[in-house]
Order: C-alpha cells, then structure tokens, then sequence
C-alpha cells in the first residue's frame, strides 16, 4: 500500500522544500534603509581601550561626524559585547560597525571569512602570566599543574601561552587541557583566593594588581613570548565599513584626537579614566605616567601573530601583514 | 476525505515515515539555501560542511570522548540525584514530622534553575567536575522526588494492608510494595531528570565553563564559538539534539512498561 503512493510522496517532498524556501525567501525582501548616517561601535571595557571612553565621553566621534555629514542626519550607537565572539557574530548580524579586539581573534575571524580588516592600533600594554604557588618558577613547572585562566579560548592571551609553550617547552597545546575561560576580575579573585585557579594570563590593570599581591608571582610575559612589541588592542571593521570614506574618517580622526588629548592632558585624562575605571586619581594617573600602557595608532606585530597561528594549526593559510590591514 | 478529517486527525502520533520525509525536506532545504549562498555561510553553513566536521570531529579529535565525559557524568548525577529524591521522597511518605521541611525545601529549589545556583556551586567546590555534577544532581534530584512521591500515593490502601498484615516493616513496605508498584512513574521521573541534567550540564559548561579535565559537549561548543568556527557549533548542536534523541527514544522509550502513561 505505501509503495504505491510513491510519486505522490515526491510531491509532497517537493512541495515541503518549496514551502519552506517560500518562508525563507518572505524576510528577506523588502528592506530599504532610511538615509541616516548610522555608526555602531563596541564599547569594551578595560585600560587598554581607554581611548574609546575618551573618544565618547568628550563627544569627539559625535563631532567629527556633524562636521562631515552636511547638514544630513546621523547616529551613533555604542553597545557593549562580552567577548570577541559576541563582536563577530554583531557584525555578522550587521548590527556592528567597528570594535577593538586583540589580533588574534581578529586572524581567527578572518580565516573564518570575515571581511573584516585591521583600520588602526589602539594601545600596547604588558600582558603576563601569573601565578600562585611559590613552588612553580617556570613553566614546565605548570604543566598538569592546575586550570590556567584566561578570557577564552583563542584570545591574545591564549596564543601568547601557546608561544611561550612552544618557545620553552617545544609544544605550543601543552596547556589547552588546563584552560578556564573567565573574565579578567574573576580570574584575578580566583588566583588571589585560590579558587580553583592556579595561574591566570591577564592584562592591565588586573597585571598590576597581581604584580602588588604578595603570593603571586609573574611567569612569563608575552613580549617575550613574541620576541618583539605588539599592539594589545586594534580597531577592526568590515570592507563596506572602511569602504566609507564619510564615516571612516570621522572615526579615524575622533580616534587621533583622543590620542592627542591623552598625550597632552594627562592629568584631566586620569582623572576621567579614574572614575570610569574606578581608580584613585594618582594610580590612573601613574599607568599613564610609566608608559607602561600607551595609546597610539601604530599597528604592530599582526605578522608575528599570523606565522605563529598558521604553523600551530590555528590558522588555515598564510596571510602577509598587506592583505590585513586597511591601506586607504 | 472530509467525512475522515476528525478522526484522522484525532491525536494519532504521525507516522515515521512522515516525519522523515520532513526530516529529508528540512536537511534538503538547508543545504540548498546554503548552496546557492541565499543566506551569508557565516550564519548557515552548508549541511554538508557540518556534517563532515561532525564526522571528523568524532574519528580524529576529542569529540567522542568529550560527549562520552558528558553523557557519563548525567548518568552519575542522575543515579545520585535520583537515589537522593528516593531518600526524600520515602522520608516524606513515612515522616510525618519532616514533610512539612520536604515540602519546603522541593518548593523552594525545584523551580530554581541549577545554572542560577553555580557562582555560589563554584565557590563551594571550584571550577571543574564536581561543581558540574552538582548542578546535575539539583536538576535531577526534585523531579525525581516528585515522581516518587507520585508512585508511592499512587499505591492503594489495599495494597499497604496486606502488607501490614504479612507483619512487613518501612523498609519491607517501600522495597517489595511501592517501589514495584510505582514502577512507571519512577520511569519517568528518570526520563524527565536525564534532560534536565542533559540542559544542566551544557549550561553550565558554556556559561561558566566549569569543566572535567578534557570538557564536555558543552565546552566543545564554547570553544569553537570562540574560535568563531560556526561548522564545529552547528557540529556540537547536532550531536547534542542526536545524544538527547537516542536517549530518550532509544533507552527510556524501550523501558517504558505503557508508553501510553507517558503524557
């Protein structure tokens, strides 16, 4: 009885397929964006991005954009985003314009057939491993030890490790089982009260506070893990976004000016960096002092990064430095 | 056809067939829409990609052993869970006196979802397995409570009086009367608390990435969202709906005594 039926069934298959790319295809039609111009930017948190909160809280990219858009309407949104996982999927979305990651998770959503380009360094600051058991003074020492953590898996500060465990131990996975994924305060409170945590790979201000605590000692660095300085945080966006000269620009610009107000005015720089960061006046105005962190446009290291990612497996093909970063 | 209509559609359960045939049109669909690139393969990967990540996965990298991890670590919870809601659920029926804080106490955690309870789970037992399994544990152990409790009120008078009159204590009653007797809602009641601890797991392996040594399912699909590698979590989802559909139907399902008590 039911083979008889069979053409009948392929009909229904057919019909099945076809209703449902009808419902498919409905969403898709019809969206006309209205003439306003729109930049969305992610908004982090954290030292090494302060030029972003200057940028906002002195209404440089809000100028920068009215002094180009003639007369024409224009938006800005910020929106907050946990991780870099969360930045790429907004893009995807197309609900994201620019946003500020490490270069790592940049390469990985590049090699994942992101459009996305480098536009700009932002900061370059120390970044480096701790831990809390005096008994561990190198890391073969961590090895099988205990969970190391860090922001995720395939962040700066996981390839980092990878370096220096290559570097010093002939294996850049050797820690991939010991990883936990935690944001930069818990992992910090975790290290400090042992909880679970026996080392942490962290970045400013959470370093510095891991270098004042008594019991926790510094492992390993990343500039050393790279052999040469890099930027921390870059500016990313995607091809339709640099593409536009209007808004890129008034981007580019709202950026130098905050580089230049941090380089100028440190101490009115400090003093809005400290209530956003909730620091003392002096301790805000000491990492700036010390040039430990600096802010600049200056792009480097992506081409380190991309050899070290294409020869561990992280990376599917080679990349030269040219075909990343935006050249107008 | 129209004089059929009511009974044909009278809650008859669809037929395989039908239901594959779906499953055919809903893949065959997927794959087309990716093919033809109608939506960004950042979004959609095409079925096909996924499916030979999944494969691969499963021969070459840790996948198998990380869902092995993960299915072996519900099952314990839900063996310790369940023996715990078996303990309460006996206290209740025989303790007058400890009801009342029973009840309480089910009132109170059973609505509270066991990824709510982790950052206090995680200072109790730190990051890592044990504070997975008692997560695990709270999601399966008030379900399985109830399910007993259910079984054991549903035993009858009757029952219980031949019982008492054959000079049977507590224990006796509780082992060779209700426990048999209870039998299909205690089936379920390990159905319901294998895909609460199945959810609870993977929560609490991607929010908070508490993880075993290797990681589990859950972990797995972390990681390769972080890696923004959207084959390998459509891969992950896919085993995850395939492990939850193989234990359900597969294992409980055979179990059942009536599937028709089932509701």
């Amino acid at each position: 009885m039911m083979s008889a039926h069979l053409p009948k069934r392929l009909y229904l298959l057919m019909f099945k397929i076809v209703l449902l790319l009808a419902i498919a295809i409905i969403p898709l039609t019809g969206c006309q964006k209205p003439q306003v111009i729109r930049i969305t930017v992610a908004e982090q948190y954290g030292l090494a991005y302060a030029p972003i909160q200057i940028m906002k809280e002195n209404g440089y990219l809000d100028a920068a954009l009215k002094a180009r858009a003639g007369g024409r309407p224009y938006e800005i949104t910020w929106v907050k985003l946990a991780n870099t996982a969360a930045i790429q999927e907004a893009m995807v979305a197309d609900t994201l314009d620019v946003a500020f990651v490490g270069i790592p998770p940049f390469l990985i959503g590049r090699d994942q057939g992101m459009d996305w380009s480098i536009f700009t360094g932002l900061s370059e600051c120390p970044v480096e491993l701790f831990v809390n058991d005096p008994a561990i003074t190198n890391l073969r020492d961590l090895v099988g030890q205990g969970k190391i953590a860090l922001p995720q898996p395939g962040s700066i500060q996981h390839i980092l490790l990878a370096m220096a465990a290559e570097k010093e131990l002939g294996d850049a996975k050797i820690f991939d089982q010991q990883l936990v994924s935690m944001k930069h305060p818990d992992g910090l409170q975790a290290l400090i009260n042992h909880q679970g945590v026996i080392a942490q790979y962290t970045a400013p201000p959470y370093n510095f506070i891991a270098a004042e605590t008594p019991g926790i000692a510094m492992l390993s660095s990343g500039e050393v893990a790279l052999g040469e300085p890099f930027s921390f945080i870059v500016g990313i966006a995607e091809a339709p976004f640099l593409a536009d000269e209007l808004r890129r620009s008034a981007l580019q610009s709202a950026l130098a000016e905050s580089f230049a107000f941090i380089q100028n005015h440190p101490d009115e720089a400090a003093a809005q960096l400290a209530t956003s960061f909730e620091l003392s006046p002096e301790t805000a105005r000491s990492y700036l002092d010390d040039r430990t962190i600096q802010y600049g446009e200056s792009i480097r290291g992506v081409q380190a990064f991309a050899d070290f990612m294409v020869k561990t497996g992280y990376l599917k093909r080679q990349y030269n430095e040219q075909e990343l970063v935006f050249a107008k | 056809m129209n004089k059929n209509w009511s009974s044909q559609s009278n809650h008859q359960p669809p037929k395989t067939w039908h239901q594959i045939s779906w499953l055919i049109a809903l893949i065959a669909f997927w794959q087309l829409i990716a093919t033809v690139k109608l939506v960004n393969p950042l979004i959609l990967p095409a079925f096909s990609n996924v499916l030979i990540r999944l494969i691969s996965g499963l021969i070459e990298g840790t996948l198998a052993l990380q869902l092995l991890q993960s299915i072996a670590l519900v099952l314990l919870g839900l063996l310790v869970g369940n023996l715990m809601g078996l303990i309460l659920a006996a206290s209740d029926y025989f303790l007058p006196h400890l009801r009342p804080l029973i009840t309480l106490l089910n009132a109170i955690l059973h609505p509270l979802p066991g990824v709510a309870l982790l950052p206090i789970v995680l200072l109790i037992a730190g990051l890592g397995t044990p504070a997975v399994l008692l997560i695990i544990i709270h999601a399966t152990l008030w379900s399985s409570y109830l399910s007993y409790l259910s079984g054991f009120r549903s035993v009858t008078q009757e029952h219980l009086d031949i019982a008492s009159n054959l000079g049977a204590g507590r224990l006796q009653v509780l082992w060779h009367v209700l426990l048999p007797l209870s039998k299909s809602q205690l089936l379920t009641g390990l159905q319901i608390g294998w895909s609460r601890g199945w959810r609870a797991l993977v929560s609490a392996e991607m929010i908070f990435s508490a993880i075993g040594n290797l990681g589990g399912i859950g972990w797995y699909l972390f990681e390769r969202r972080a890696f923004m590698d959207i084959e390998g979590v459509y891969a992950g989802i896919i085993l995850i709906i395939l492990t939850g559909f193989a234990m359900e139907t597969l294992v409980f399902k055979k179990w059942q005594p009536n599937q028709a008590r089932i509701s």
